[in-house]
């Protein structure tokens, strides 16, 4: 899985995982029903404590972007869920609000950003997963 | 900004601080030999005493050019810095040579003072000097085939031939008492120009040598040695088996102790008597008298059992104080955490889950069988030689003038090379430490104060103190272990009972040659051979926790 | 006894005039990885050696897995793999031996855990000790302790002076004996990266002295740098409660706090500042924070 961990920028780890993961199921490269890799096969990748990656599939649970079944795996949850839903909006509000904070110190307007996605949106055509 | 010549003797003195003084106060003991003559009236022309004349000045020009060497280190420190070969071969060495002149002619000086003996000075002084500058070209340059072993013995040799033919001994027959022979007591051109060319010589080969070692040349080939050793590496490596099979870990332990710390005597033992062997067999070949090779073997055989004693004591001491002779070497190497070979065990084996009793015993152990193995070669060495000269008919205590039978001569040897070897090899645990504890120095102050008010012989006391110093240890250990549960009550018993055996076994066999101080020195012997049965634990269990 | 592992109490310990630890007490529960932080000279492997029994307590207590590691040494060392700063192993032995030595001292060897590590670190049994690069030494090091599966892992230093590659070795090692229950693993490092990813608890010692001694999170949670922008222009810093550090100029000033989020807004309230930007540090920037 396509995890990358960084010490330098402040950000706690079980943090970075939560979002990369809630990224990679947002964006599409985790389906319902992928498996995630166990918490111990992770923390052996990431080089972090397996109590870390532990807290962020607990959190991640909590949210609804994950869930936990009796075959003892943790897999990805029903994206349909409202709660699920809710998540994907909320990384996408993220990178909304970089955009928006960039536009304005660049000294650009709130219509410059909305005709330069416009146009960007007739170029590419993105396939479209569930609602 | 202050010269680089400032800097190098600001170096030096800060480098060394007390260790500058060592040479000097080496000399001391070598100068009880002068004991008798100080305070005397009457003067006394050198001439009478040529013979410890020459031992004081070699053993002088040794320590103090040892010591001198020593404290300059090696040059390699300075390698990476900007200065230039000349420069600094140039100021250690005449830096070096002045050091050793002035030392050696303060110690002559403070000798003529104290004595009525009117050494010389002038003459032993250049000695030293010529004799510093010659062996650097040696010292400073990569010390890696054998060939220096030949030329440091081809030097020596001149050396002292030089030596002796300006104190007038004749290379024929007649020794010390012919009436040429006289001090060197003027320093003629002649000396000065020998003197001259050699340490000119010395000087540019020393820049040679010091410019290959710094360029690196030396490195690139291999010699000898490094081949030899290369070859058995490989030869190992291809008969090395899978895996090793350790019993218990008691076993473990011994296999460790045999080849980090002892495995090498009966090594040294056997390779002298079997190198022996052979020489002398190639002699006996081409000899028209082979018999007389005999005494010989029986020479070689004694000088294998003392150097084991030798040995064991030497490698006691390097176990013990080895970490600080590498500060001669390069200082700056040594890392505050050097790990120090405690006696000789290694560190790592504290980090394991032994205790102090299991290692002490396997130390025992292994120490024992290593001198009883080197004991034994000699012992074989011994009885071949008793077997050869059996049906030849020489009477071997004849031939070698011995006052005892011969059998009591390979007997005695053997024991006292056994138990010295044995003793000495545990000399840094059991022994040294308890010489820490200041209980013990009172009662030894007590007691030769009492020794002297009985007015007995300086020598007999010295020899009473040294048997109650180590027998009051040897009780003390004793108790102690046996409170610690170090030692079982039947083993103590058992060590006690052989101990005395062997001391009434030995008063028994010298009974025609009895003497206090002998038999003193022999039971002191004794006791220390036994105390590392007791001592070795509780040393070992005192080293692990600082 | 509750069940820490490694329980030190007052401990305090001078080198002659030197005081190198100063009345440090450690509580360190089973489980876990533990971090024990401090800069060069901290007396970081001073405090490892009293845990390993090579220095007596000079004043306070000692104690792990209960007992006093000076009186018990093989109690202690049997349940502990210990890897040194200094990867003292002896030099003259070959892979294969080193690792039949030590076997027999340890009931609970695992040899076929031996065998995969052997083949994981790519180490020639065959080869002598002395003959190895740096690196691969500290391999076998951390083969000879880890092949025994101990309770208690103590590595000093582990990763100083090595590349990058030996490093992953190391901290993997670290990862799969927390994963497996009830083994401890017990580190200093100045690496603190290396700390923030591994370490449940940390403490950070500086010299000689235990400043915090707590779970990483708590202790992470409980710092941040903010910037607050104030209504007049200073000449230098105000003062903030709670501030470790600050820089800044005019009416913008950053400070590093530690303490509760509301005694931070509080004070800037009280000190008419807004507070711009804040953000949380990591273990790197508490370090120099604390130890400045």
């Amino acid at each position: 899985m396509q995890i990358q961990i960084q010490t330098q920028g402040g950000v706690p780890i079980y943090l970075q995982v939560m979002q990369q993961i809630k990224y990679l199921v947002a964006s599409g490269r985790l389906q319902t029903g992928d498996e995630l890799p166990s918490i111990r096969a992770l923390a052996e990748e990431l080089i972090v404590n397996p109590n870390t990656i532990a807290r962020a599939y607990r959190e991640l649970e909590l949210e609804g972007v994950v869930e936990k079944r009796r075959t003892s795996g943790t897999f990805v949850a029903d994206s349909g869920s409202p709660l699920a839903r809710k998540e994907r909006l909320k990384v996408l509000k993220q990178r909304v609000d970089h955009l928006l904070i960039e536009t304005y110190q660049m000294g650009f307007e709130l219509d410059d950003v909305v005709k330069l996605l416009q146009q960007s949106a007739i170029g590419s055509k993105p396939t479209k997963k569930g609602s | 900004m202050q010269s680089i010549n400032a800097s190098l003797t600001w170096e030096y003195f800060s480098r060394n601080r007390w260790l500058l003084l060592t040479p000097l106060l080496g000399n001391i003991p070598a100068s009880f030999i002068l004991l008798p003559f100080m305070g005397l009236d009457t003067a006394i022309a050198a001439k009478e005493l040529v013979a410890i004349q020459l031992i004081l000045l070699l053993c002088l020009v040794l320590l103090i050019g040892v010591g001198v060497q020593a404290t300059q280190g090696s040059l390699r420190r300075f390698y990476l810095k900007p200065i230039s070969t000349l420069h600094l071969v140039s100021f250690y060495y005449w830096t070096g040579a002045f050091m050793v002149g002035v030392q050696v002619a303060a110690m002559l000086g403070l000798w003529r003072f104290l004595t009525p003996i009117d050494l010389p000075i002038a003459g032993p002084v250049l000695f030293s000097i010529v004799c510093w500058g010659t062996f650097q070209p040696i010292l400073r340059g990569v010390l890696k085939s054998l060939g220096w072993i030949p030329i440091s013995m081809a030097l020596l040799s001149i050396l002292d031939f030089w030596l002796l033919y300006r104190y007038g001994i004749p290379l024929k027959r007649g020794g010390m008492m012919t009436p040429e022979i006289h001090p060197w007591n003027h320093v003629s051109i002649a000396d000065l120009l020998i003197a001259a060319f050699a340490l000119a010589i010395s000087f540019i080969l020393t820049l040679w040598r010091v410019a290959q070692d710094r360029a690196g040349r030396e490195h690139g080939k291999l010699s000898l040695v490094e081949r030899v050793d290369q070859a058995i590496e490989k030869l190992q490596f291809k008969l090395f088996r899978k895996t090793q099979w350790f019993a218990s870990s008691a076993h473990s332990l011994r296999w460790f102790d045999f080849n980090h710390r002892c495995g090498s005597i009966p090594a040294v033992v056997a390779s002298i008597i079997i190198m022996g062997w052979m020489i002398l067999g190639a002699i006996a070949i081409f000899s028209k008298d082979p018999a007389s090779c005999l005494p010989v073997a029986v020479g070689f055989t004694y000088l294998a059992a003392m150097l084991q004693i030798f040995y064991s004591i030497i490698a006691a001491i390097i176990g013990r104080f080895g970490h600080s002779i590498n500060q001669f070497e390069v200082p700056e190497r040594i890392s505050k955490d050097q790990k120090v070979t405690l006696f000789g065990v290694s560190p790592y084996l504290l980090t394991l889950p032994v205790s102090s009793k299991s290692l002490a015993s396997a130390m025992l152990r292994t120490s024992f069988m290593t001198c009883a193995c080197g004991t034994a070669i000699v012992l074989s060495s011994f009885t071949i030689v008793a077997m050869l000269s059996a049906p030849i008919g020489i009477n071997l205590s004849e031939a070698l003038t011995l006052k005892i039978p011969y059998w009591k001569f390979s007997l005695l040897t053997a024991t006292i090379s056994l138990i010295v070897s044995f003793a000495s090899s545990f000399v840094a645990i059991s022994f040294l430490p308890l010489l820490n504890r200041f209980d013990l120095w009172i009662v030894l102050v007590l007691v030769f104060a009492v020794l002297l008010a009985l007015k007995l012989p300086l020598s007999i006391s010295l020899w009473v103190m040294v048997f109650m110093i180590v027998l009051g240890l040897l009780v003390y250990t004793t108790i102690q272990s046996l409170l610690n549960n170090d030692m079982s009550s039947a083993k103590a018993a058992i060590v006690w009972g052989i101990g005395l055996g062997i001391t009434t076994f030995t008063l028994f066999a010298i009974r025609d040659q009895w003497d206090t101080s002998r038999v003193l020195f022999a039971c002191s012997l004794i006791a220390l051979a036994m105390l590392p049965y007791f001592s070795t634990a509780e040393g070992l269990r005192r080293a692990r926790t600082s | 006894m509750s069940n820490f592992v490694i329980d030190i109490k007052n401990l305090c310990r001078s080198f002659g005039e030197k005081e190198v630890l100063h009345d440090v007490s450690l509580a360190i529960p089973e489980g876990g990885v533990f971090g024990l932080i401090g800069s060069n000279g901290a007396g970081k492997t001073t405090l490892i050696k009293h845990i390993l029994g090579s220095h007596y307590a000079q004043s306070g207590s000692v104690s792990v897995f209960g007992f006093d590691p000076v009186r018990e040494p093989v109690q202690v060392l049997s349940k502990i793999g210990y890897m040194s700063e200094d990867r003292d192993v002896p030099s003259w032995m070959r892979v294969q031996e080193i690792i039949d030595f030590t076997k027999s001292f340890y009931a609970k060897w695992d040899s076929s855990y031996a065998e995969d590590l052997i083949h994981l670190f790519e180490l020639n049994p065959k080869q002598r000790i002395r003959t190895m690069s740096r690196g691969q030494a500290a391999r076998v090091c951390l083969l000879v302790a880890l092949a025994h599966r101990p309770q208690l892992l103590i590595l000093d230093e582990p990763s100083s002076g090595l590349d990058p590659i030996i490093r992953r070795d190391i901290l993997s090692a670290i990862v799969r004996t927390t994963a497996e229950d009830g083994r401890t693993v017990f580190f200093s490092s100045h690496l603190l990266d290396e700390v923030e990813r591994l370490a449940d608890r940390v403490a950070i010692l500086h010299q000689g002295r235990i400043l915090f001694h707590d779970t990483l999170d708590s202790l992470l949670a409980s710092f941040r740098r903010v910037t607050l922008r104030f209504t007049e222009s200073h000449a230098s810093a105000p003062d903030l409660a709670g501030s470790l550090m600050c820089r800044g100029q005019d009416r913008e000033w950053t400070y590093v706090h530690r303490g509760d989020r509301e005694q931070l807004v509080q004070a800037a309230e009280n000190a008419n500042a807004q507070i711009v930007v804040e953000h949380s540090l990591n273990l790197d920037d508490v370090f120099v924070s604390c130890v400045h």
